[in-house]
Formats: structure tokens, C-alpha cells, sequence
């Protein structure tokens, strides 16, 4: 085979997400399906990409852990890999890749993977595979100029498309009452009737089905009706029983006529005792596309056995076209199947599978991860910050350095600490004195000063009282739209309209331009979390969204905050980018939770902007995805504070000492130029934040982190007079004790892993019933971490408070988990 | 304050009550004040030194000290570790804990107390409930959305629950699953009332009712009565949570006469707020005493000079962010007259929103007046700041 008709991958990357289904018994479950695209390049330099949806099932044995740790393994082992894609060489390669894979991907671990009682696991990774194969299948046909059904051996007929319908109703008189409305809705097709009865009938009344639907039905329609699924769960085996019962009942030629599918995982050749029957075939289970090609491409079966195959319920459409293309090659089979349910929003393209993913669907997930070949790193534009800590910070969830940055501090200034919960602790020097601390509440910022911050008309009357730049504005009460309308042609246009008492940017709708889009804006506001507060209308300030953090009476921090955007390399779709964004924000410590939020809003700024999620932007163009600049909506984090134009600080100064007893704020100052002067621009403070979030400087995406929380803990043990050390320790000894329930829970196992994870020393072991002490030794990040994590614990554990203390750094050379302490006698 | 009229006092909800007395009291002492919605406080002497309050609650109060006060299970749990009496007791979820906390009633036994785990303290507790059935009743006003329970109140610097509401199964609209409610053993003895200013325990109410329920009926002074050593408890336990200045705090006592050591008393609830309705119930000069004393022990800790006293007070009063200042003129006039106010307007600025008024009344009439008008109750008008600066 010479080079000229290969294709070398240049990249493969892998979305998981997690779609809602349902269960057997009608309730809501989560599944989970990954997005495979393959991208290669040919000889002459044309660039081909190839798409694949793997599904991790129960039904498959494949967990979803090691199922997407073998995808993860699979993306690195396809880069650089040739694939012929000439018909009669690409699906060996393409086979033999796969097969290969598992094996290799089981023998690079460090061990077998276990299941919770420590039991090996048998890994199959069908669906994965099945993925994988459908993207390179979709990939070579590309190249070849094919499409994949061509590629397995010819297009030799158009396969049905064929509609599942759930029956939802349990008892008898209601199921006909939604078979009829069925047949009235499907109208005067004569297609056959599928309905799936969710495994849920006896033997008996299985068996009476045809007779009933006949009776009901007889006279009424000449359709065929396919009866799915009846049986129990525990009567799989009887499947064949049934069959004959159907076919026995005997009907009369005038009837419709009621025939039984039956899923099959074996070889279709052995099946050959079905009479009058319909056998529903899984490729996935019978070894992928290409194996069950094999295995259907001689088949002849007899003339009352009808093969299709299944389509997954929670597919989306790449895994439905795999099925069509596969059922197009292969003259034995007669359709695929689909459940009613399953919607699809395919763009189409020519060759392959002919569509493209429904990368929204993906987006829209409430659940994604990404992973791909080569480096997150390599990024058109400038590079963002990736955090050494960020791996001790992870158990913390999505929020945890709001709790833990401030205690990390109190800890590296040698003050002991208790912590209640993730976000609330206790902080005392060796004379006793205590400083509690909950979020980045303090007890340098007074009650007043939060109650004046969070109601904006307040700040506002109250800046201008003292001078500082805030837009024109006015509350009115929740409901009042008529005044606000009013107002609004006083002060012109454009203007923002917010909730009185808002967080997080919610309800916030800015750029209004006129009447009809003020109108808009309210029944955004309405309906958003906070749409039962009073309300605000102001004048829109033309500038940026910056915050700039004060402390005391001096700026500390400031980040410009940027709408949700990707940057265009000329490679990626839009959705690809940001995926990849994501996948980028989850390196940092702050905004790991924080992901682009691809929703309606999104989809607006993209049609905006000439582009869907299939396109893909040139080199360098920016794709706008939001018009907030909250980091919560996916927004990115610019450090500008060595440029800061020094009026622009004075004036954040000033805002927080209108304020009593403000000692840390976030100010959210719109600016036109961080760099000019205040008097030469449009600018205003729309809003202080008294509680505001510490990590978002302490870690922007882009520029310096500044050291936020320590320099907060210092202005707190300076103003209390705390005995603290000289300077911040580097590393950490300390001793914590943990009570709640914590015993008998895996609490030592999961602190022994994540210490050694973290390179901590010392150990861990049971005091108590209900208490556990440990001693970690190590640099002050991990240990520190660490001692915040211990408040949440393993699954089971229920921690009420963590007692930290200092205390010599143990001998121990690793983390070791010591038998229980014995109660002393 | 003999000529206080009490009815009008009467009328002022539990939870704008402090921050009431905190304004009454600024403005006879003479201070300029300035009032924001949510009962924010700004006052200053002609020096420009300036004490704030919220809902009556001196800014010496920190925000992480009040947001600690207002976590039932974080309060409890620093009184046990440092020796307080607190009844036995624990926090669950109302989406997952419900049967677990029945268990854990018999466990303590009846009767036992039922109040939300976080929020404002002194409300819509359950207390004295003797069986499951009572624990029910309890959850099923607690899984109530807070916007629609008739007791709920939450300060101005209370956490805001972002979490979505759910619906039950039989479809009604609930609170998250993840809200947690706290169960405790309910002792036997008197509810005794006690404000803590500064450290310093300045009243001692023996209660007929159960505060926390809203039964309250009476109450009688007890401070003079009480062993020193309960006294001392309750001082020390003001501190448990540091940085606030001001706590009040129910004790249960089985016999008020007999000395702490001879007996188990509880603390059953611990609030940053004042809380000085309950004094009110019993004299209404204990209340404004209270009041005053609040603001005076802040002002001497900041070093503030308070000018003299005075009950009546005249001036000029500033209204601000009036959308409709020229259409707000007579209802504004109108309600200050029904406060008993001399009200004569001055200025009106329709383009800025804003009134200005010549106006003579006693200091708690003022003090009602403005509450009312920032609080949106004067014909709904969204006033946002009201100032008064004292010409006597």
C-alpha cells in the first residue's frame, strides 16, 4: 500500500456528556454518550474529519470511569496513526487498530481496575469501540470519497427508518385507548405499529396481546403491529416460548397481523428457529459495524423472519447514521429501529455517515468532559495560567477555594483553626484570640456594609453622595413596569435593567436600546431566580466590566472581565472551541466550575455573528458566545492591575470607604480604558460587592495572579492584634481531628489517597467512634488543602468540625493509615 | 416616654423593631441621620464622626460573626466544644432526613424542638412537640418556600438562597431538598430572655410563652433575681461567637430562684438581633432604655461624642429616588401628618427625584415615619434614602 492513499490523524479529540433518558420503569435516568471526532489529513494535504458517538451502557458492562479512561488512552493512540482508505484495506486497519486497543490500553495500567468490593472487572469497552470504529469509518469513507456504507461493501438498498413507540399506560383498557390514539395520529401509513411494553408483562398475558389487538384493531386497520419488549426482565429465556404462542394464534388473512421482535446477541444463523418473527440486532454487542457486516453479509434468512437493527435511546445522530449505513450495506436487514422519543437536529454533509454531530446537544449537557490528543496548552492568542494547586483544590468541588484560601493563609501564619463547614471556620493564635471567617465574610466587614452593598439603589445613592462615578438610575417596585417604563424614556436609552439585591449577574439584562427590548429584558427578569425583587432601571455605561479588589485602603487586584468567547485556529468548529475552553478553564482553581454556558443566549450571538456551532472560525477571529461578563457564565479573567490608571483606584477607594466598615470589597467598575485617566472617559462603579469572591484574582485566566487572601488574612490578624509568625511558612505540620461520622465510612482509605496523591507525610487513624486524627506533613498547599477537604470526606461521611493544630513534622517518610488507638484504660 | 404612643409601636413587626429603636434613638440623640432601605443606619455627630447600624445591630457587629449566629448547627456546635449547655440535638435535610429525624427523636426523647438550621433566629420555631405526628406539622410548614411562610423574615445580610425550589409528590411547591432544619431536646423550666451588650448582660426577661413561637404574652425583669454565676454564663456564652456586640439569647431554666450549680439549664436560642420587641411587651420604656443603650456603649467603644438628648426633635428632612417626586407630594404629606409629624414641604426637585421638608415631631415619630417611607409603605412610593439633619 503506498503512502498516497492513507490518512494520518492529526488529531483526535473526545466530549463525554450526559444525556436524560428513561428508565424501564418510567423514571428519569442519566446516561452518558461521547462525541469522537478523528481528523486526518491526506497525502495531497486535503484535511477529512470523522465523527463517532460511543454510548457507555450497563447493558455493555462498561462502566463509565475506566470506559472513559480507555477513550482518553485511545485519543492519544490514534495521533500520528496511518489508516488506509481504500475499501478493501481500510476496514482491516481499521479493525485490527481496534482490536488491539483494549488489550493495550488493560496492559499500560498499573493495576486491574476493581470494582468497589475490590473485585476485578471485565472490561469490554463495546461502546466505546463502537465509536472509535464509527469514526474512523465516517473518516476514511470521507477520504475515499465514499460513503461508509460504500466503504463496507456497497449501497445496496434504502433501509426504514422505523418509529419505536413506548407504551406508557399499565393496565389493559388504557394501553388500547393509546394504541388507538397512536394509529389516529401515525395516520393511513401502512407501516408497521412498533410498541415497545418496557419488559414488563407475564407469559400469560404476554401471550394474550395479539389476541386483544386484533379484537380492538381488526376491523379497524390492516396495519401490522410489532409487539417489543413484553417481557419481564427475568423472563428473557422465554422469549422463544412466546414466539411460538404468537405463532400459533393463528389469524385470519383479513386481520392485521401481530408479530413478536426479539433482541438477539447471537450469530443471526443460529436463530433460524423463529418462524414469523422479527429479530432486533445491537451492532455494538455483536463486535462493532464491521464484525456484524461480517456476519450478515451471507445471510439469507427465511421469509417470515425480518432482521433490524436497534438504535440506542439516548443516540444522538452520528450513532443513527453508523446504523443506517450499516443496514444499507447488508441486503438481510430491513431497517433500523429508533425509539419515537429520540429527536435529532443533524446538519447533513456529503460522504461518510452524511451528517454532522448535534454539537449542541452536546453543549447543552449538564455534564461534559473533554480530552484530546496533543496539548490543551497549544492555543491561537495568549496563553492562560495553569496552577500548580489546582489538583489539591479539585475535591473541594466547583466553589472550594471561596472556603479554603483564607484558612490556607491563617494555617501558613501558624494560627490553629476549626472548620464547620466548607465555607465556614474558625481561625485562633496561642493566646486564644478568634476570627471567623465563612466565605470570604470576615469580621473586618460589618453587617451594615453587606446590607448596603447588596441593595444597589443603595450604593448608588450613597456613592453619589460622595462623589464617585455610578450610573444614572432608579429602583422601582416588582411589578411597577409602567414607571420604569417611563423612566427609561427620561434617562434614554440605552439603559441595563437588574434585580434591587442581585448576585452572580442573575436577572441582569444590559444594552437595552429601546422600548420593545426593555419589555423583553422584564420578562427575562421575571422569570430568572431573582424576578420577585425590586428592580432596576439605569443608563448603560459604554466600557468593560472590570473588579477591582480593595483592601483596606488599597487596590490589591484588578482583572478585566470579558464575555464568553473563543478565538478561531482555522481547525475547530465553534463547538469544538469550546469544548477545548472548557476542558482550558477547568486548569484553573476558580474557574474549573465556571464553564461556558452554551444556551439560548449563545445560539443569539452566534447567529449574530454569520455562525452556528458547526462553523469554524478563521485564525485569530473571536466568537462572541455572550454579552454578560459574569466569570459564572463562562466569562474570562484579564489581570490589569500594573496598568490601572491610578484615578481609576482612587476612586475605587473612595466607593469602599463611603461604606462603613467595608474592609474588602469587589468593585465593579465599567471603564472604557483601564489605562486612561477617569476624566477622560465614560465610567461608573455599578456595583460593590462586599462578600466578593477571592479566587477570581488570586487566579485569573490570563495575566498575574496577586495574592488576594493573604493579603486579606494579614490585614485581619494586623487589625485584631493576632500573635502570628514573621512570614508565611512554606510547608506545614499539622495535627487534625475530625469528629462526625467518620468512622466506619472509608474515611482513613480516602485520606490515604489523597494524601499520597498530594505527597503529603504522617498518618491517619481512628480516636473514637466518631473521630479520626491525622497528621500531615508537607509543603502548606496540599497540607492545607487537604485539611479543608477533611470537612467533606469520603461519600459516606458525615465530618460536623475539623480541629486543626500545629504541631512537629513527622518522622514518617510516606502517609500510612495506623491501626485505631485503643481507648486508654 | 410618657407621651410614646404604644399602639404605634405595637403595630411595628418584630423584625423592623430593633432597627426602629436604633433610629429613635440616634435622632434624639441629636445625630444627623441617614436612612437606606433594609433598615441601613448612617448617623453622624457635627464632627463627622459616624456609627451605622442594620435592623438596629451596631456595624461592631461583623458580617462573619452575624452570618455564624445565623447557622444553628456552627452555633451549637462552638457552645458544646467550649462547654455550654445546649440540649441534645442534630441538623437534617428536609429532602432526605425526615425519617432519620424521627428515629433521632426517640432516640432523645420528647419532647423536642423543630426550627429551620439557617437564617433568622427567634422565628418560626416548633417547640414542645410530643410525638411524629408533631414533627410533621412542624416539616410541613418548613417545606413551605420561604417567600410564602407567614413567620419567615430574612435580615439584610442574611445568605440568599439561590437553590430552585421543588414540589413534593403530590405536586405542591417545597423548599429545596437540600434545606435543613435542626431538631432539639426540649427542657423543662422557664424561658428567660437576656440581652448581652458588649459583653455585658443588661436585661433578663422571665417569659409566660415561648419567645421563638411568637406565644409570648408577658414577661417580668428579672436580672436582679438571678444567680451571678447564670449571669456569668450568659456573658461568656455572648463570646462564644466572636466579633458580635450584640447577642440576645433564651435561656431555659427550671427554677429561677435556685443557683446555676444546683441545676441544668439550657441555651436554646442565641441571636445577633436585639430583639427589643420583647422588652417592649413588657415596658415599653425597657425598650427604648435598651435602645439607647445600644447606641451609647457603641458610640463610647468608637469614641463618637453623642450630642444631648432631646425626645423632640425639628429639622430638615431629605427624600431621595422618588420616581415621582411632584405626584408624591400629598401622600408623603399626608402620612407624615398621620405620624403626628408637623410636615411642611420645602423643595421638590421632579428631575432628581427629590423632596425636602421642613418637619417637628418626637423622635420615635420621625423614627416610624421614615421606617414606613423607606420600607415602601407610605402608598407605595420606593423612597431609597431619607435624611434628617436636626435644627435644635
Amino acid at each position: 500500500m503506498s503512502d498516497s492513499v492513507k490518512i494520518s490523524i492529526t488529531q483526535a479529540q473526545t466530549s463525554r456528556y450526559r444525556v436524560l433518558g428513561t428508565s424501564r420503569h418510567g423514571e428519569e435516568v442519566r446516561r452518558t454518550n461521547a462525541l469522537i471526532i478523528v481528523s486526518g489529513k491526506t497525502a495531497d494535504g486535503t484535511e477529512y474529519r470523522g465523527f463517532g458517538e460511543a454510548h457507555f451502557r450497563s447493558e455493555f458492562a462498561d462502566s463509565i470511569k475506566p470506559s472513559w479512561e480507555f477513550l482518553e488512552y485511545a485519543m492519544h493512540a490514534l495521533e500520528h496513526r496511518e489508516f488506509a482508505y481504500s475499501t478493501d484495506d481500510a476496514l482491516v486497519e481499521i479493525e485490527g487498530f481496534l482490536s488491539s486497543l483494549g488489550p493495550e490500553f488493560l496492559g499500560s495500567l498499573p493495576e486491574p481496575v476493581t470494582d468497589e468490593h475490590g473485585n476485578a472487572i471485565e472490561l469490554t469497552f463495546r461502546g466505546a469501540l463502537l465509536g472509535l470504529e464509527t469514526a474512523l469509518l465516517d473518516l476514511v469513507a470521507k477520504a475515499s470519497g465514499a460513503t461508509v456504507a460504500e466503504l463496507l461493501g456497497g449501497q445496496i438498498s434504502v433501509p426504514s427508518e422505523i418509529a419505536l413507540h413506548k407504551v406508557t399506560q399499565t393496565n389493559r383498557v388504557e394501553i388500547i385507548q393509546e394504541v388507538r390514539v397512536l394509529l389516529e395520529e401515525s395516520g393511513a401509513g401502512n407501516s408497521p405499529l412498533w410498541l415497545d411494553f418496557g419488559r414488563r408483562l407475564g407469559m400469560e398475558i404476554a401471550g394474550r396481546w395479539p389476541r386483544r389487538i386484533i379484537d380492538e384493531f381488526g376491523d379497524a386497520t390492516s396495519r401490522e403491529f410489532v409487539i417489543y419488549h413484553p417481557l419481564l426482565g427475568s423472563l428473557e429465556a422465554e422469549y422463544k416460548s412466546l414466539q411460538a404462542t404468537y405463532s400459533i394464534k393463528g389469524v385470519k388473512q383479513s386481520h392485521p397481523q401481530v408479530r413478536l421482535a426479539i433482541d438477539s446477541n447471537e450469530p443471526v444463523s443460529q436463530a433460524g428457529e423463529f418462524q414469523n418473527g422479527i429479530l432486533v440486532l445491537k451492532p455494538a454487542l455483536l463486535g462493532g459495524v464491521i464484525a456484524t457486516r461480517r456476519l450478515l453479509a451471507t445471510l439469507q434468512p427465511a421469509e417470515d423472519i425480518q432482521i433490524f437493527l436497534a438504535d440506542d435511546e439516548n443516540s444522538a445522530s452520528v450513532h443513527h447514521a453508523v446504523l443506517k449505513e450499516l443496514a444499507a450495506s447488508l441486503p438481510a436487514v430491513s431497517g433500523v429501529i429508533s425509539p419515537s422519543s429520540n429527536s435529532r437536529n443533524a446538519e447533513t454533509c456529503t460522504n461518510g455517515l452524511g451528517v454532522l454531530p448535534d454539537f449542541e446537544q452536546v453543549l447543552k449537557s449538564e455534564f461534559v468532559r473533554y480530552a484530546a490528543s496533543g496539548s490543551l496548552l497549544d492555543v491561537v492568542g495568549p496563553k492562560f495560567n495553569v496552577f500548580s494547586e489546582l489538583p489539591y483544590l479539585q475535591p473541594l468541588g466547583p466553589n472550594g477555594t471561596k472556603g479554603h484560601l483564607m484558612e490556607r493563609e491563617a494555617l501558613a501564619l501558624g494560627l490553629s483553626s476549626v472548620r464547620y463547614s466548607k465555607g465556614a471556620f474558625i481561625a485562633s493564635d496561642s493566646d486564644d484570640k478568634s476570627l471567623v471567617f465563612k466565605w470570604s465574610r470576615s469580621p473586618l466587614t460589618s453587617a451594615v456594609a453587606l446590607s448596603m452593598c447588596t441593595h444597589k439603589e443603595a450604593t448608588r445613592l450613597r456613592l453619589s453622595e460622595f462623589g464617585v462615578p455610578v450610573p444614572q438610575g432608579r429602583t422601582f417596585r416588582n411589578g411597577d413596569l409602567a414607571t420604569a417604563k417611563k423612566y427609561a424614556d427620561v434617562i434614554g436609552f440605552p439603559v441595563v435593567v437588574k434585580p434591587a439585591m442581585g448576585v452572580r449577574g442573575i436577572g441582569v439584562v444590559a444594552g437595552i436600546a429601546n422600548q420593545e427590548e426593555l419589555d423583553i429584558a422584564f420578562r427575562q427578569l421575571g422569570d430568572s431566580k431573582l424576578g420577585r425583587q425590586d428592580f432596576i432601571v439605569e443608563k448603560h455605561v459604554h466600557g468593560q466590566d472590570y473588579r477591582i479588589v480593595v483592601i483596606g485602603d488599597e487596590v490589591v487586584a484588578a482583572i478585566l472581565r470579558k464575555p464568553a468567547s473563543v478565538v478561531g485556529d482555522g481547525k475547530h468548529t465553534v463547538a469544538e472551541l469550546v469544548l477545548r475552553k472548557n476542558a482550558q478553564r477547568r486548569l484553573n482553581p476558580h474557574l474549573w466550575g465556571r464553564p461556558i454556558i452554551f444556551d439560548d443566549a449563545a445560539e443569539f450571538q452566534l447567529e449574530k455573528a454569520g455562525l452556528t456551532p458547526s462553523s469554524i472560525p478563521e485564525i485569530g477571529a473571536n466568537a462572541m458566545l455572550s454579552n454578560s461578563c459574569s466569570l459564572s457564565q463562562g466569562g474570562d479573567s484579564w489581570d490589569v492591575l500594573d496598568e490601572m490608571h491610578p484615578s481609576i483606584k482612587e476612586a475605587a477607594v473612595a466607593a469602599v470607604k463611603a461604606i462603613p466598615e467595608l474592609a474588602f470589597c469587589g468593585v465593579d467598575f465599567l471603564l472604557e480604558d483601564h489605562t486612561k485617566p477617569l476624566s477622560e472617559q465614560d465610567a461608573g462603579i455599578c456595583e460593590l460587592n462586599a462578600h466578593a469572591a477571592i479566587g477570581n484574582c488570586e487566579f485569573p485566566m490570563y495575566g498575574k495572579p496577586r495574592a488576594v487572601a493573604a493579603t486579606f488574612m494579614d490585614l485581619c490578624v494586623d487589625t485584631y492584634g493576632m500573635k502570628v509568625k514573621a512570614e508565611r511558612s512554606p510547608e506545614l505540620s499539622v495535627k487534625v481531628r475530625v469528629r462526625g461520622r467518620v468512622v466506619g465510612v472509608g474515611y482513613r482509605a480516602w485520606m490515604h489517597q489523597l494524601a499520597t496523591e498530594y505527597g503529603v507525610r504522617g498518618y491517619v487513624q481512628n480516636t473514637g467512634k466518631r473521630s479520626v486524627t491525622a497528621v500531615l506533613t508537607g509543603p502548606t498547599d496540599p497540607v492545607s488543602a487537604l485539611v479543608a477537604a477533611a470537612v467533606l470526606g469520603p461519600k459516606d461521611a458525615k465530618p460536623t468540625s475539623v480541629t486543626t493544630i500545629h504541631v512537629p513534622a513527622t518522622t514518617n517518610k510516606t502517609f500510612v493509615i495506623r491501626a485505631t488507638k485503643k481507648a486508654s484504660v | 416616654m410618657a407621651n410614646v404612643d404604644t399602639d404605634k409601636l405595637s403595630a411595628v413587626e418584630y423584625d423592623q423593631f430593633d432597627g426602629v429603636l436604633a433610629l429613635s434613638s440616634a435622632l434624639e440623640a441629636g445625630l444627623k441621620v441617614d436612612l437606606y432601605p433594609r433598615q441601613v443606619l448612617i448617623c453622624a455627630n457635627d464632627a463627622g464622626q459616624s456609627l451605622s447600624f442594620v435592623h438596629g445591630l451596631p456595624a461592631t457587629s461583623g458580617l462573619a460573626p452575624v452570618t455564624f449566629a445565623q447557622d444553628k448547627r456552627m452555633r451549637r456546635s462552638m457552645m458544646e466544644r467550649l462547654g455550654f449547655p445546649v440540649p441534645k440535638g442534630a441538623t437534617f435535610s428536609l429532602g432526605h432526613g425526615v425519617t432519620l429525624a424521627k428515629k433521632f427523636a426517640r432516640t432523645i426523647g420528647y419532647p423536642v424542638s423543630v426550627k429551620p438550621a439557617i437564617g433568622d433566629n427567634g422565628i418560626e420555631a416548633f417547640v414542645g412537640l410530643t410525638g411524629a405526628s408533631g414533627i410533621d406539622k412542624a416539616l410541613s410548614y418548613l417545606s413551605q418556600p420561604t417567600y410564602i411562610r407567614d413567620e419567615f423574615s430574612r435580615a439584610a445580610y442574611g445568605l440568599t438562597e439561590l437553590r430552585e425550589p421543588g414540589y413534593d409528590d403530590e405536586g405542591n411547591l417545597t423548599v429545596p431538598p437540600g434545606y435543613m432544619f435542626l431538631l432539639e431536646k426540649h427542657p423543662i423550666g422557664r424561658y428567660v430572655r437576656f440581652l448581652v451588650i458588649d459583653g455585658k448582660v443588661v436585661s433578663a426577661i422571665d417569659c409566660n410563652g415561648i419567645p421563638s413561637t411568637g406565644g409570648f404574652t408577658k414577661g417580668f425583669r428579672v436580672l436582679e433575681d438571678l444567680d451571678p454565676q447564670t449571669i456569668d454564663l450568659v456573658s461568656r456564652a455572648a463570646k462564644v461567637i466572636p466579633g458580635l456586640d450584640v447577642v440576645s439569647m433564651d435561656l431555659i431554666i427550671p427554677n429561677l430562684s435556685a443557683p446555676l450549680r444546683e441545676q441544668e439549664v439550657f441555651i436554646v436560642e442565641f441571636s445577633e438581633r436585639p430583639g427589643l420587641w420583647l422588652q417592649h411587651k413588657v415596658d415599653v420604656s425597657l425598650a427604648f432604655e435598651m435602645g439607647r443603650e445600644i447606641l451609647a456603649t457603641y458610640a463610647a467603644n468608637e469614641q463618637v461624642v453623642v450630642p444631648p438628648s432631646n425626645e423632640t426633635r425639628q429639622g430638615t428632612l431629605h427624600i431621595h429616588a422618588l420616581p415621582d417626586a411632584e405626584g408624591s407630594v400629598k401622600a408623603i404629606s399626608q402620612s407624615a401628618k398621620n405620624h403626628g409629624i408637623e410636615f411642611s414641604v420645602a423643595e421638590v426637585d421632579q428631575l432628581a427625584g427629590s423632596m425636602e421638608a421642613q418637619i417637628k415631631a418626637q423622635a420615635i415619630d420621625i423614627a416610624l415615619f421614615m421606617n414606613a417611607l423607606l420600607g415602601g409603605e407610605v402608598d407605595g412610593i420606593p423612597a431609597m434614602r431619607s435624611k434628617f439633619v436636626a435644627s435644635n
